[in-house]
């Protein structure tokens, strides 16, 4: 029963767009015979569609990929069953138990924050609605503060960005998707975190290693998918603001419109500010306070995105709109001394975006069906980093085309094909400064050197997946073939996922697989743009490389009403052939190259997560995790750059019995960061720091109170910028980051549902 | 600034704790149709005045409220869960053959 309901956001991802109708009869054992049980009830797991079974016990029930793959079967005086439903099952003959004790009470376990999905082939971790609400969770890159598996930093000191990291390598080898189709890819990369309004989704999947080949061949260390909230399940109208006392402000509105059964509209609509100057990080040449940088740049998005739902028996559409405009001013305060020639170094990112999303299936018989997936974005980017800037705009057109048949019991085919269009323009302009062109010609002043960069590269690919499913067992074999016509080079991708239940409560689960990924230099590293570092191109090509990862899952009951659940996990990634961004050879520099020379990562974790209250009044989590990511810099293997090898967790959720009050308790161990060359002006290695963040909510019918601590130790990197004094001078570097520059921080906020909860 | 929200937090544990002792129980059979129904409830329930607990037995089709008789009645109890879109019964019984409840 625990398990069942042990959560109650489960998203399919391994079946994502098919729709089919599943038949079947409920019995129940009466001597030696079965009996049919009529009016039994038969639904999906945590969904609104479910229905009753005839007078001879007979049902059938349509799937589509909301409802996930869990159906519970229920009648009084008979135990509940919940039954897995594989790809390729149907007519299922379902047999209830007689529940002897009859006035035993069974607990419906409250929604937990975060959990692991035990039932798909790939390990998952998922972030739900209620682990959003247990830290001001802003944005995407606020997500993951309760996450073992991504760590998300500061990429410099200057824009505010962010960056993830997921099993040792940053997060441009793991594939951000929305809703199962590729999302923050190519220009997107250095700020798309922060365009994804913490109160638009309804929950995060995290998966580690390969993902399936019906998703594409990109995404090496793993998979985010996140999920936006659902017109079936959306509050009428949700009004979130939230204040801090930086003086940064945001509201989210989001509204939800239910037309009937089958058709529903969500609106959302999201704006954030921070608009004082602020330098209290760095010290001045008289060790006051203050670098003369702003601690973070004053910034203001609009952001707003539509949603179209319509679902019904046969056929499900669901069309996602999404537009992003967002202004960032920072660099040096304005009360700063300018540069005689050059005046203040400033930094400015005006960002707009469009994109769109659609998703179609549709059920052809009782055992295929045909789903479609297609994206756009349009993207445009103007940005300036003092004596640089950089300007670039990016069009880029996914589709996916998937064709599903059951062959027989358990077994299921996939064939399908997608074709890709990216298409990058980029500009970098400089002003003629000695240390950019070293040896240049000597350029009169006011002119400014202009490089252009253009990459416009179409991938057809093709693709089939074959799925053996029994209930102990599950293998999922994988193989695509693309073709980048940028690079003219072929991808054969093979992919496998396997899960094995041990034991009732056990589970282990191995993947392995290749990928590919076409890299765009200048915007992927955005961030050295921060320093004076000049930018030394090769030739770019395909990265390529292997992943294999094995885990293990089990849970333990303490009593009837607490659980403890260990999951340990290995990964290993080996590159045949990757970009390498040299820090090392020089500080002023930055060399950007294939390489095939020997670089891998790996990566193991424990997650320990246990019940010191039964009913989830405290859930306590412990994790570990530890890196070794290195690659070969001229000729030696040496770790990667700002890769923590040690992390620690700490999570304390609290509630009270009907969850009015909530306290949440994070404390977090990043351990210290091999540091690039930044001859002698930083150590080569950093320290470690400790992070502890806390929050208490307050649940009333409409309205939620939430109010908390970020960083309660101050902890915090004092010396974010080298050479702050002389920014324009060759040894200016704000791109050395392995601390948190975000101060103390006590927030406010609210979640006000005018018209009632869902 | 901490200790100011772990003390608010105890005092809220512990009013709850106390405030058991002179609790009442009452038990409603309702006609649950899927998950759906549970979180109706679990997000509505609890801000009903004078509830202080209560456990839902889905397959049992049965739900047992404590709370606090000074602040409420079983009677109100019955309302709140009427309002939710639930047929209430008092007997387990009486459910069997009544029709689940709507849930889109």
């Amino acid at each position: 029963m625990k398990h069942i309901f042990l959560g109650l956001l489960l998203l399919c991802l391994s079946q994502p767009i098919f729709s089919q109708t599943i038949s079947g009869t409920v019995s129940a054992r009466e001597g030696n015979r079965n009996v049919p049980v009529p009016f039994a009830n038969v639904y999906w797991l945590n969904t609104l569609s479910g229905t009753m079974t005839d007078d001879n016990g007979r049902f059938s029930i349509t799937q589509t990929p909301a409802d996930g793959n869990r159906l519970v079967v229920s009648f009084v005086g008979y135990t509940n069953d919940t039954i897995e439903i594989r790809p390729g099952q149907n007519n299922l003959r379902i047999i209830l138990e007689q529940n002897i004790m009859l006035d035993e009470v069974q607990i419906v376990e409250r929604q937990r924050g975060h959990f692991i999905d035990q039932l798909n082939p790939q390990r998952m971790d998922v972030i739900t609605i209620a682990g959003l609400c247990q830290l001001a969770c802003c944005n995407l890159a606020e997500s993951f503060e309760n996450s073992a598996t991504v760590d998300v930093s500061f990429a410099d000191a200057i824009s505010g960005a962010r960056q993830i990291q997921m099993l040792g390598l940053t997060g441009l080898h793991s594939q951000l998707m929305f809703e199962n189709m590729p999302f923050l890819r190519g220009l997107s990369a250095p700020f798309g975190l922060l365009y994804i309004p913490g109160s638009y989704m309804e929950s995060i999947q995290i998966s580690k290693g390969t993902a399936s080949v019906i998703n594409g061949f990109e995404g090496l260390a793993g998979q985010i998918n996140i999920e936006y909230r659902k017109p079936q399940t959306a509050d009428p109208l949700f009004i979130n603001l939230f204040y801090d006392n930086h003086h940064r402000m945001e509201a989210n509105v989001i509204q939800n419109n239910r037309i009937n059964d089958n058709f529903g509209i969500t609106i959302f609509a999201h704006y954030s500010q921070f608009q004082r100057e602020k330098d209290h990080l760095g010290e001045d040449s008289t060790r006051h306070h203050g670098d003369g940088f702003m601690d973070k740049p004053k910034s203001r998005q609009f952001n707003m995105a539509a949603r179209l739902n319509y679902v019904d028996g046969r056929r499900t559409n669901i069309t996602t709109l999404m537009f992003t405009t967002e202004d960032r001013v920072g660099g040096q305060m304005s009360n700063a001394t300018p540069h005689p020639d050059f005046g203040l170094w400033n930094f400015s990112n005006r960002v707009n975006r469009g994109q769109i999303f659609q998703k179609n299936g549709l059920l052809l018989s009782e055992n295929s069906s045909i789903g479609t997936q297609f994206g756009a974005t349009y993207m445009d980017l103007r940005t300036m980093y003092g004596p640089r800037s950089y300007d670039a705009t990016e069009f880029n057109f996914y589709a996916n085309i998937i064709y599903e048949n059951r062959l027989s019991e358990g077994q299921t085919l996939n064939l399908g094909a997608s074709f890709q269009h990216n298409n990058v323009e980029e500009s970098l302009r400089q002003l003629p400064i000695m240390w950019i062109n070293p040896g240049g010609p000597d350029f009169p002043t006011g002119t400014t050197v202009t490089t252009q960069f253009s990459k416009t590269e179409n991938i057809p690919g093709v693709f089939a997946q074959y799925t053996f499913a029994n209930d102990r067992f599950t293998l999922v074999g994988g193989l695509r073939y693309d073709y980048n016509t940028l690079y003219r080079q072929s991808m054969i991708t093979p992919r496998f996922h396997g899960r094995l239940s041990v034991s009732e409560h056990g589970t282990l689960r191995g993947s392995l697989g290749r990928a590919f990924r076409s890299p765009i230099p200048i915007a992927e590293n955005m961030n050295l743009l921060a320093s004076s570092r000049v930018f030394l191109f090769n030739e770019t090509g395909l990265e390529d490389a292997w992943n294999f990862g094995l885990n293990y899952h089990h849970i333990f009951a303490i009593d009837e009403e607490r659980t403890i659940s260990f999951a340990l996990g290995f990964y290993r990634t080996v590159f045949r052939n990757q970009l390498i961004v040299n820090l090392d050879r020089s500080h002023q520099q930055v060399h950007f190259y294939m390489s095939d020379e020997r670089s891998f990562s790996n990566n193991a974790q424990l997650e320990i997560r246990t019940d010191l209250l039964p009913n989830s009044n405290w859930v306590l989590t412990l994790a570990g995790r530890y890196n070794d990511s290195r690659q070969t810099i001229d000729g030696n293997l040496i770790a990667r750059p700002f890769v923590a090898p040690w992390k620690f967790l700490m999570v304390n959720n609290i509630s009270n019995n009907l969850n009015t009050w909530q306290l949440d308790i994070t404390s977090q161990f990043h351990g210290g960061v091999r540091l690039p060359n930044t001859n002698y002006a930083r150590p080569t290695h950093s320290e470690g720091f400790p992070m502890f963040h806390a929050q208490i909510t307050r649940r009333f019918r409409n309205l939620e109170i939430y109010a908390g601590v970020e960083n309660i130790l101050n902890s915090l990197q004092n010396d974010p910028i080298i050479n702050a004094h002389d920014p324009f001078g060759p040894n200016f570097d704000a791109s050395v980051i392995y601390g948190s520059l975000m101060e103390r921080k006590f927030y406010i906020g609210i979640r006000w549902m005018p018209f009632g909860r869902n | 600034m901490k200790k100011i929200l772990l003390a608010i937090f105890a005092l809220a544990l512990t009013s709850s704790v106390m405030a058991q002792n002179r609790n009442q129980t009452v038990t409603f059979f309702l006609n649950y149709h899927c998950s759906s129904c549970i979180r109706v409830i679990e997000r509505n329930l609890p801000h009903e005045r004078g509830v202080t607990n209560y456990r839902i037995d889905m397959p049992g089709k049965s739900i047992e409220i404590t709370y606090n008789p000074r602040r409420t009645n079983p009677n109100n109890l019955r309302q709140a869960l009427i309002r939710l879109g639930f047929e209430v019964r008092d007997r387990h019984e009486d459910i069997v053959n009544v029709a689940p409840r709507r849930c889109s």
